[in-house]
């Protein structure tokens, strides 16, 4: 196997190594080059541990060769958003108000179960500031330069579509990490809520606040998602976990498709391409019903409610301080605004989440859904200079346009995995959703891999030339 | 989703209903971000609209469950 970073998946790579096709070192030392040579334009990292990563990859080159225990990730380059802790890094969270913070004592849990099972992290990559909002300035989306990453995890997800790491973690409050996914040709797992630990995250919302990984393949954010679950056991039985359902590849299997909120007010090349997804979903044997969730827009409302109290009770101190000029203008906004909603709105709001929870798992039942589809946002990547979506119904901001259809989720819990489904005419990509019963990380992946089998989006790379 | 509001939800704030939250919150804003933060306010408010009428016949509060066991306190912690 060829070491071409363009291309090759997490699992390509882990092959590649396993087979010494290259060495750890190669593999990083060619990951380095290409983060030097892409990151003066698409600004992806915040800080890059080159040192570090070369080092590490001694180490593993050597540990493979003393055939010690077989780690699943062992040497393979992994970025990690800037919210989450790394020892002896500093954890910026993409606000000047930690420009003197000191140092992580300790690892991110996820972070220690990546190290643990043998990951070279690459570097920090770029956070909308403190996780609240799409844009994830300064990085560019690898597809087209002039557009957004999407956000807040858009560093990853620009890191891992440009090829200057096989796999990254960013986190989903509001659909961060379904968000730039969907805008990066890349795969994005929000796992179910409260799975993934917390500790050493930097909170935006912690009702809502979900680590989960953003790769190349369905294949590779499963893999990176059982690590990350303390699951790193069951990597060896990726193959047989994602295996065809029957003779046609999705025999038996029951999609609920969501009515009117899901598929209204979208751009007209987003719901082309949903509609083709579906129409190859059905041609793979799954049987597909139209249902209607009543509840979605209130289950956004309810998300968005509890995302703004309590983020701004984290930031309390800081939007009260004389350093609160330091914080953006948007994300200072939101956050004093959650200072003055009612305290009983707040509450309701988390009552009312439970209605919604309940809500949607009568509807999975009632219609025996093993997943709903839907399209993961209801546009692509806007211009950088220009944070207004252009949708059927007229001219949105960018925050409210790219979350209206992730939140939901949010509000639910449920896994959902967003994966490739097409380009609209300025050649963006375009995202499609499949969200899970709760717990059920491992079907959705499966159904999204007979998908991503039988397309050739997955094949289909952002440039480095073009960046 | 109901077309009018619920008794449970509030109207819309008016700006001098503002100056009066922002001094319980604690919050200075300079005279001309007050009224972006209404709008936005009143933006976040009518999320509340949005969810009310979901609240009807539901069974008792039922809020996440709340763990009451003390964190480890030592005596040189304590003396701090």
């Amino acid at each position: 196997m060829t070491l071409d970073l363009a291309t090759i998946t997490l699992r390509q790579a882990m092959n590649g190594l396993d087979n010494r096709d290259f060495s750890v070192f190669e593999l990083t030392r060619e990951t380095l080059l290409r983060i030097r040579a892409t990151e003066p334009d698409l600004h992806a990292y915040v800080e890059v541990f080159e040192e570090d990563a070369l080092k590490t990859s001694l180490y593993h080159d050597r540990a493979r060769e003393a055939h010690k225990a077989w780690r699943p990730l062992m040497g393979l380059p992994i970025g990690i958003k800037d919210i989450f802790d790394i020892a002896g890094k500093k954890t910026l969270c993409g606000s000047r108000i930690r420009k003197d913070v000191d140092v992580a004592a300790y690892d991110a849990e996820t972070v220690h179960r990546l190290r643990r099972d043998g990951a070279i992290f690459t570097g920090k990559t770029v956070t909308q500031e403190f996780a609240a909002g799409v844009v994830s300035a300064p990085c560019r989306n690898p597809w087209d330069l002039d557009r957004i990453p999407g956000g807040s995890s858009g560093g990853s997800a620009a890191s891992v579509a440009i090829g200057t790491c096989l796999g990254a973690i960013g986190s989903d409050t509001g659909g961060s990490i379904r968000i730039p996914a969907s805008v990066t040709a890349t795969v994005g797992l929000k796992p179910t809520y409260g799975r993934i630990p917390l500790k050493g995250v930097y909170p935006l919302s912690p009702a809502l606040d979900t680590p989960g990984p953003i790769a190349r393949s369905v294949a590779d954010a499963l893999i990176l998602y059982l690590v990350i679950a303390n699951r790193a056991g069951e990597v060896a039985n990726v193959d047989t976990m994602l295996e065809p359902f029957g003779s046609k590849s999705l025999m038996g299997v029951r999609l609920g498709v969501p009515a009117s909120f899901f598929t209204d007010n979208i751009q007209p090349d987003v719901y082309a391409s949903f509609v083709a997804a579906i129409d190859t979903l059905k041609s793979l044997g799954a049987e597909v019903v139209e249902v209607e969730w009543a509840e979605a827009p209130a289950a956004r409302s309810v998300a968005a409610l509890i995302n703004r109290v309590e983020s701004s009770a984290v930031h309390h101190d800081h939007i009260r301080s004389d350093e609160a000029d330091l914080i953006d203008s948007h994300t200072r906004l939101r956050f004093e605004v959650g200072a003055l909603v009612p305290g009983d709105l707040y509450l309701r709001a988390r009552m009312a989440r439970e209605a919604v929870r309940d809500g949607i798992a009568r509807l999975y039942a009632r219609h025996s859904l093993d997943a709903i589809v839907a399209p993961t946002l209801a546009a692509t990547a806007p211009r950088a200079d220009h944070l207004i979506v252009d949708l059927p119904d007229g001219p949105e901001d960018v925050g409210p346009a790219l979350t209206r259809l992730t939140m939901p989720w949010n509000a639910t819990g449920q896994p959902v995995i967003s994966l490739p489904c097409g380009f609209d005419h300025d050649e963006l990509p375009i995202g499609l959703s499949i969200i899970g019963k709760p717990d059920d990380e491992a079907g959705i992946s499966r159904i999204a891999h007979q998908y991503e089998t039988a397309t050739a989006w997955f094949q289909t790379h952002a440039k480095a030339e073009a960046v | 989703m109901p077309d009018t509001p619920s008794p449970n939800t509030p109207e819309p704030v008016t700006a001098e209903e503002l100056r009066v939250l922002l001094g319980i919150a604690g919050l200075t804003l300079s005279e001309n971000r007050a009224p972006e933060v209404l709008a936005e306010l009143n933006a976040q408010l009518e999320h509340a609209r949005q969810f009310d009428s979901l609240l009807k016949g539901t069974r008792e509060p039922d809020f996440a469950s709340y763990d009451p066991t003390f964190p480890k306190i030592t005596l040189e912690d304590d003396a701090k």
